[in-house]
């Protein structure tokens, strides 16, 4: 499994974890630059995919230069 | 399973960290789990933020329970007594 870091609004969910998310962006991690924001657009991820949910503290998430953060982007899930 | 998610249960609102299956680990309160052991962790740190950077603007997160390997607490907080008797009582129910 491949982990994106995604950000979008959360426009639907259900017991399966099934998420629907609009304006999506995803934070490309990587060691040698900083942070690439990738607009994406609209998607529908299946549960299976997902590891973890969480909501964005958008005051916090300003202040931080995500052009500084360099970070190997994080591990595959191995079940 | 059920046994495994009321013993969960018992130990919401406690700090509680969560190693996943990539290797990230989470510490917060534990806010609610659902029977798929989905776990709600409220006031979240990450254990090595310099490598983990990617949960910086987050307060609180949803995990989802099938990427969990695993689930540390305080001894203090498992009655381990109870949770033999539990298992015990579990174990019979299944034979029957």
């Amino acid at each position: 499994m491949i982990l994106l870091s995604l950000q979008g609004k959360l426009k639907g969910y259900d017991p399966r974890t099934n998420l629907i998310l609009a304006d999506c962006v995803e934070r490309e991690y990587s060691l040698d630059q900083g942070v690439e924001m990738i607009p994406l657009g609209l998607y529908m991820i299946k549960g299976d995919n997902v590891a973890l949910v969480a909501e964005l503290d958008e005051e916090k998430d300003s202040t931080i230069d995500y052009t500084e953060i360099k970070a190997e982007p994080l591990g595959e899930i191995h079940h | 399973m059920l046994l495994i998610f009321s013993f969960f249960k018992t130990l919401t609102d406690q700090v509680i960290t969560v190693e996943l299956k990539n290797d990230l680990s989470i510490t917060g309160t534990l806010k609610s789990v659902d029977q798929f052991l989905n776990i709600r962790l409220d006031g979240i740190s990450v254990e090595d933020p310099e490598r983990h950077p990617h949960m910086l603007a987050v307060k609180n997160c949803f995990i989802r329970g099938s990427v969990v390997r695993y689930v540390r607490m305080a001894a203090r907080s498992v009655d381990t007594t109870l949770l033999e008797d539990a298992t015990r009582r579990e174990a019979k129910e299944a034979k029957k």
